[in-house]
C-alpha cells in the first residue's frame, strides 16, 4: 500500500497518531502539501463520506475520522506556500437564541472534508452579525442552523437582513436543524435545505454547480 | 401506581448506587448557573457558589434537606374544579396530557402537514375539553403570531377554550411576567393562583449540567407564585448525555435533583415533578428518536428512579418517531405507554403527537384518548377473592357445560373493557360498514366531535383583562 493510501486508511479508521506520523513522513520526503491534503486527507474523508451515506459508518466514527484529518491538516498548513484551492467558502452559525452546536460542528467538519473552507461564527448569532460576517468573508454559502422551534423564525430574519443589505443575491443560504423542513426553507426564501451533514455537502455542491 | 404492580427496571441496589452518584456529583462538581439573583439566593440557601465561574455545588446535607421539603403530592387545578389533576392519582393510576410545542399540523384527511396556527391552538384546546380521558393540556406552537407572542397568545387561547389545567412552555425571558399575569386572571387573583394553580411551568436544563437565565427566572417566579414546576431534562443520548442507558439515567437524575434542590432553596415546599425525557441519537443517520427501544428503557428506569429516590411525581411523553398515524405509530405508542405507565409514571403526555413532537394530529389525539382506558386497565389489579375466583361456580358447574347462563357471569359480564375505536366487529359486519381502518374510525369520531366544539364563555371582565394583557405584551415585546 502506498503512503497516500495508508494515510487514507488511517483517516478512515480515525487513527490520529498514525495520521500525524504519516503526514510528517510525507512532508519529510518532500511530498507537496497540497498533494498530502487532496490525495491523503481529503481523499480519506471522501471515502468516509461515502461510507456514512451508505450507513456503514456511524457519526462518532466519522467524527473520529474528521478529528484525525484536522490533526493532519494542522501539520500540513504551515508548509503550504500556494493558496489552497477550496471548493468554496462557507460561513455558518447558529441563529439568535440558539446555543446548540453539535450538529452544526459536524456539518462544518463534513464540509471541510468535502473541500470547503468553513468559517464558523458560533452560537446565538444575531442577524446583524451574520450580515457582518457575510460582508467580511464574502462566502459563496451561508449556513444557518436552528435546533429549536422557537429559534427557527430567526432564520427568516437573517434572510430578510441579507435582502435589506443587498447581499441576498451574492450568497446562497442553506438551512438545517432538527425542526427545520424543506417546506419551512421554501417559505422563508432559503436557497437550500439539508436534513443531515452528508446532504449538506451535496446540497452545497449542487447549489454551486459543482455536482 | 399500585406498588405491587410497579415495574422495577432497576434493583434497589442500582437505585441506591445512582442516588449516591447524584449526591457525589452535585457536591463535588455541581452545575452551571449564570442568573445573578439565582446565584445569590442559592448562596444564601447553603449552596457553594463560585460566582466567577458560575458553578454551583450542593453539599449533601443541603440536598437531603431539600428532598425532605419537596412535596410528594399536590394538585394541578382546573379552572372549574371538574378536572383537577391530583398527584399522586388517588386510584394508583395516571393522567393523560397532550403534546407540547409541535409546530406542524397534520391535516385530518390527508398526509400533508402545514404550519400550526393560533386557530389550531384554539380548536385543539376545545378538542381537549371534549375528550374525557385527556386530563390536562399544553399548547402547540402557533407560527402565525409574532415570535415574541407565541407563548402568550397560545396561553390566552387555551384559557379561552378549555377549563382543564394548562402546562406552560415559556419561550422567552420577556414573556414570563405576562404568562403569570394571564394565569392570575384565569385563577381570579394572585392568591387564588397560589391556592389552586391552573398552570404549571416547564423548566428545562441545558444538558449537560447547565441552566439558562430564563429557566432560573421561571423557577423564581413560579416558586413565589405557588405554580408547580415540571423539571424537564431532554438530553440527546450520545451527544448531550452519555451514550449508555445507565449513564443517561444518572445524568437525568443529577439534573432533575439539581433543579429540585434549587427550587427548595428558593422557596421551601415549592411543588415540582420530574420529567426525564431523553431522546436517542441514531448514530447512523443523526436523527433524534423519541421512541427508540433505548429511549423507552431510559424512561422506565428514570421514572422508577425518581419515584424511589426523590419521591416526587413524574411526567413523560410516550410518543412515536413515525411521520404518520400508522402501525409504526401504534406499535411505539402502545409499547412506551404501557411500559412507562407500568413503571409508575404519574402523568403521560404526548397525546396527539407524531414525528418526534414535530407534528400534531387531531385524529391521533382521538386515538390516544381511546388508548388511555387500555393502559388504565392493564395497570389495574387482578382481584382475587372467592367471588372473582368463581370458586362456588366451579364447584357447582357440570363438567363440559357452560358458564354463560350463570348468575356469576351475569353479575360480571359488563366489567371487561370494550375499548373505543378498537374492533369487536365480525369481519362481515366490518366489511358492510365500509372496511374502516383505525385511522378512519378515529377520523369519523373527530369529525363528529368537531361539529360540537365551542369556545368557553369567559366572564366579560376576565376576557377583557386577558385581551388587555395580550395587547400590552405585544406593544412591549414585539420589535
Amino acid at each position: 500500500m502506498g503512503r497516500f493510501e495508508e494515510l487514507q486508511e488511517s483517516i478512515i479508521t480515525g487513527d490520529e497518531d498514525k495520521v500525524k506520523e504519516l503526514v510528517q513522513s510525507l512532508l519529510d520526503k518532500g511530498n507537496s502539501p497540497t498533494d498530502i491534503i487532496s490525495k491523503g486527507l481529503i481523499g480519506g474523508m471522501a471515502v468516509v463520506g461515502g461510507k456514512m451515506k451508505a450507513g456503514e459508518m456511524f457519526i462518532p466514527e466519522v467524527l473520529a475520522s474528521a478529528e484525525a484529518m484536522a490533526k493532519g491538516m494542522e501539520l500540513v498548513k504551515p508548509h503550504i506556500t500556494e493558496k489552497i484551492a477550496y471548493a468554496a467558502k462557507v460561513v455558518m452559525g447558529q441563529v439568535e437564541g440558539d446555543v446548540h452546536s453539535i450538529g452544526r460542528r459536524f456539518v462544518g467538519m463534513m464540509l471541510e472534508s468535502g473541500g470547503f473552507e468553513v468559517v464558523d461564527i458560533g452560537e446565538d448569532v444575531p442577524a446583524d452579525k451574520f450580515i457582518e460576517a457575510v460582508g467580511r468573508e464574502q462566502p459563496s454559502i451561508l449556513g444557518l442552523s436552528a435546533l429549536l422551534t422557537t429559534t427557527m423564525p430567526c432564520m427568516k430574519e437573517v434572510i430578510e437582513a441579507l435582502k435589506r443589505n443587498n447581499l441576498k443575491d451574492k450568497v446562497q443560504v442553506i438551512v438545517g436543524g432538527a425542526p427545520v423542513s424543506q417546506g419551512f426553507a421554501d417559505s422563508i426564501g432559503a436557497d437550500g435545505y439539508a436534513p443531515d451533514a452528508i446532504s449538506a455537502v451535496d446540497k452545497a455542491k449542487q447549489l454551486l454547480g459543482q455536482s | 401506581m399500585i406498588d405491587s404492580l410497579q415495574l422495577k427496571v432497576l434493583t434497589t441496589e442500582q437505585v441506591n448506587t445512582i442516588y449516591d452518584k447524584c449526591l457525589d456529583f452535585l457536591s463535588s462538581k455541581g452545575v452551571k448557573v449564570t442568573h445573578p439573583q439565582g446565584l445569590r439566593i442559592l448562596d444564601k440557601g447553603g449552596a457553594q457558589v463560585d460566582f466567577d465561574n458560575h458553578q454551583v455545588r450542593f453539599p449533601k446535607d443541603v440536598i437531603e434537606t431539600a428532598l425532605r421539603s419537596a412535596p410528594h403530592g399536590f394538585t394541578l387545578a382546573s379552572s372549574d374544579g371538574r378536572n383537577d389533576v391530583i398527584l399522586p392519582h388517588p386510584d394508583g393510576l395516571f393522567y393523560r396530557e397532550t403534546l407540547t410545542g409541535a409546530p406542524e399540523y397534520l391535516e385530518p384527511d390527508s398526509d400533508t402537514t402545514r404550519d400550526v396556527t393560533l386557530a389550531d391552538v384554539a380548536e385543539w384546546a376545545q378538542l381537549v375539553e371534549a375528550l374525557d380521558k385527556i386530563s390536562f393540556h399544553a399548547a402547540p406552537f402557533p407560527t402565525d403570531v409574532p415570535l415574541e407572542m407565541a407563548d402568550i397568545s397560545a396561553l390566552k387561547a387555551n384559557f379561552e377554550n378549555t377549563s382543564k389545567h394548562i402546562m406552560v412552555q415559556p419561550y422567552s425571558f420577556g414573556s414570563l411576567e405576562y404568562l403569570f399575569e394571564l394565569a392570575q386572571v384565569a385563577a381570579g387573583s394572585r392568591e387564588a393562583l397560589k391556592k389552586r394553580p391552573v398552570i404549571d411551568m416547564i423548566i428545562c436544563a441545558i444538558s449537560p449540567f447547565a441552566f439558562k437565565d430564563m429557566d432560573i427566572e421561571a423557577i423564581i417566579l413560579s416558586a413565589h407564585n405557588g405554580v408547580p414546576m415540571l423539571l424537564g431534562v431532554l438530553p440527546l443520548v450520545g451527544a448531550t448525555s452519555p451514550v449508555t442507558i445507565a449513564g443517561t439515567v444518572l445524568q437525568l437524575g443529577i439534573e432533575i435533583l439539581a433543579m429540585l434542590v434549587m427550587i427548595q432553596l428558593i422557596e421551601p415546599g415549592a411543588k415540582a415533578f420530574g420529567c426525564p425525557f431523553a431522546f436517542t441519537l441514531d448514530m447512523a443517520t443523526g436523527r433524534n428518536l423519541q421512541a427508540s427501544v433505548e429511549a423507552m428503557m431510559i424512561a422506565a428506569a428514570s421514572v422508577q428512579f425518581i419515584k424511589d429516590a426523590f419521591h416526587i411525581p413524574t411526567y413523560y411523553e410516550p410518543g412515536t418517531d413515525s411521520h404518520i398515524p400508522d402501525g409504526h405509530t401504534m406499535t411505539e405508542k402502545s409499547l412506551s405507554g404501557l411500559l412507562i405507565s407500568r413503571a409508575g409514571c404519574d402523568m403521560l403526555g404526548g397525546a396527539g403527537q407524531l414525528d418526534v413532537i414535530r407534528v400534531m394530529s387531531p385524529v391521533q389525539l382521538v386515538i390516544d384518548n381511546a388508548l388511555v382506558s387500555v393502559f388504565e386497565r392493564l395497570n389495574s389489579e387482578v382481584k382475587v377473592d372467592d367471588d372473582y375466583l368463581a370458586w362456588q361456580d366451579m364447584l357447582d358447574i357440570a363438567p363440559g357445560s357452560t358458564y354463560l347462563e350463570r348468575r356469576h357471569t351475569l353479575k360480571h359480564c359488563r366489567e371487561a373493557l370494550r375499548p373505543e375505536l378498537l374492533g369487536t366487529l365480525s369481519r362481515d359486519t366490518w366489511i358492510s360498514g365500509g372496511s374502516k381502518d383505525l385511522y378512519t374510525r378515529a377520523l369519523d369520531k373527530y369529525q363528529e366531535l368537531k361539529k360540537k366544539l365551542t369556545p368557553l364563555e369567559l366572564p366579560e371582565d376576565v376576557q377583557k383583562e386577558m385581551n388587555r394583557i395580550e395587547k400590552y405584551a405585544r406593544e412591549r415585546l414585539v420589535k
